[in-house]
């Protein structure tokens, strides 16, 4: 049995699902649960996103099928808008992670956020740090110690122009967009200590310019259920 | 060409789209039909051609209707002012059966982000008209005890916050995961009597 996440489920046939699990020791996995909407199986209620499980699963190719299932653990309880940055958090993984990639360290980043994200900590503290660290794991963190122009260590009280494939730089470069950015939230999020509001909201602006080159163009759904959602909620 | 095979390959792959039916069972049931009892065939083939193309969705419930409103949004004498959203038409069935005598609105699925399925696809616009009538006190949310339903139910009692109505949750009652269809009356008449606020 592994210890797994489902991060996506969708109803398969009649009795079936369709899983998405994140494992911690096989990395991102997809599952047919066969017959596990039937009134007689038992535990197929256990099946749920954001539920820590203990899966087994036999076959070969990129389709496995569930064998057994076991829930010797807590179940999580996020509330709220809190379970629309949840879906945020798992379709990440699911668009960045390749199939069968093992990632045990990030399986517990990614544990620790919906902790997080249940608990009620900073929201988007949250959201940012699991950013950073999931771009860390996969290869893909930027620059964040010293000035990619002048090669200078970043220092705590100048300003920096953050461009999104190469890093921080002293200088703007004219007729390029980059972002702007505190030597002092640079070095926040080297440290994965973001504190103040400012640092949060510099650190979205650079966080989201990175993602999006690594999503091939196609726009996050559940960003834009949230926008949605803020729109919907304001109004009336 | 043999034609007579081709008409029965169609007849054996169209069969499958049923639930449940697969190759084997797709075979059986053509050659029963063909052998024993093509009146019945013929009546079958002409009630699908029928329900396919009489049967929409109702424009103020969304549950499926042949008529413009269906017939439970047209009974005078449902109390106008409940209103029980669920997921599908068998989650409404088994709330009904559970004695429900409001009005339901059915969103046809629940949120799911990366399946393409948002606000949108589930109707709210249509939700927020059928608010606009005004005949409504109580929003009751019964989408399933699962995640998706969960965020479905938040989504919908945020957008409908500044309208002066009482918005429910069913009560837990329903198992954790289990999806109303398959949950007994009575259970679900527990659930639906032990209902709390959500504002
Ligand atoms: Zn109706």
């Amino acid at each position: 049995m592994h210890p797994c996440y489902i991060l996506h489920q969708r109803d398969y046939r009649e009795t079936s699902k369709l899983l998405e699990v994140f494992s911690s020791e096989h990395g991102r996995v997809s599952l047919v649960a066969r017959g596990v909407k039937r009134k007689s199986f038992r535990n197929g209620h256990l099946l749920q996103i954001n539920r820590k499980l203990d899966l087994a699963w036999s076959g070969r190719g990129d389709l496995y099928t569930l064998i057994n299932l076991e829930s010797g653990y807590p179940a999580l309880e996020i509330q709220g808008r809190r379970l629309l940055s949840a879906f945020y958090v798992n379709e990440l993984l699911m668009r960045l992670l390749h199939r069968h990639d093992a990632h045990p360290q990030l399986f517990r980043i990614y544990e620790h956020t919906l902790h997080a994200l249940q608990s009620g900590e900073n929201e988007e503290r949250v959201l940012r740090c699991f950013e950073i660290e999931l771009l860390k794991e996969l290869g893909y963190g930027p620059v964040l110690d010293h000035a990619i122009d002048t090669g200078r260590k970043v220092e705590p009280g100048r300003d920096y122009h953050f461009q999104i494939n190469h890093g921080p730089m002293e200088a703007a470069k004219p007729g390029k967009d980059s972002i702007p950015v505190a030597g002092n939230t640079l070095l926040a999020l080297a440290r994965g200590e973001l504190e103040s509001p400012e640092a949060i909201r510099q650190t979205k602006r650079i966080m989201r310019g990175i993602i999006a080159q690594h999503l091939g163009g196609k726009p996050l759904a559940s960003r834009k259920m949230y926008q949605e959602y803020l729109h919907l909620a304001g109004s009336e | 060409m043999n034609d007579h095979a081709s008409l029965i390959d169609e007849l054996i792959g169209s069969l499958r789209c049923l639930p449940g039916v697969g190759r084997k069972s797709a075979q059986r049931i053509a050659y029963h039909l063909l052998q024993r009892d093509r009146p019945g065939a013929l009546k079958l083939a002409q009630s699908l051609t029928q329900a396919m193309q009489g049967i929409a969705h109702c424009r103020r419930c969304r549950n499926f209707s042949e008529a413009e409103f269906c017939v439970l949004c047209r009974n005078p004498a449902r109390d106008r002012g409940l209103l029980c959203i669920v997921e599908s038409p068998a989650d409404m069935k088994a709330v009904e059966e559970a004695g429900f005598r409001g009005l339901y609105f059915v969103l046809m699925g629940h949120l799911s982000p990366l399946d393409g399925i948002g606000p949108e696809e589930l109707g709210f616009s249509n939700l927020n008209q059928l608010l606009d009538e005004g005949e409504t006190r109580e929003v009751i949310l019964a989408t399933n005890s699962t995640v998706e339903g969960e965020a479905t139910a938040h989504f919908i009692s945020e957008m409908v916050r500044n309208r002066s109505l009482q918005v429910t949750r069913i009560a837990h009652g329903v198992p954790m995961g289990g999806e109303l269809e398959y949950v007994d009356a009575s259970t679900l008449s527990h659930a639906l009597s032990g209902r709390r606020t959500l504002r």
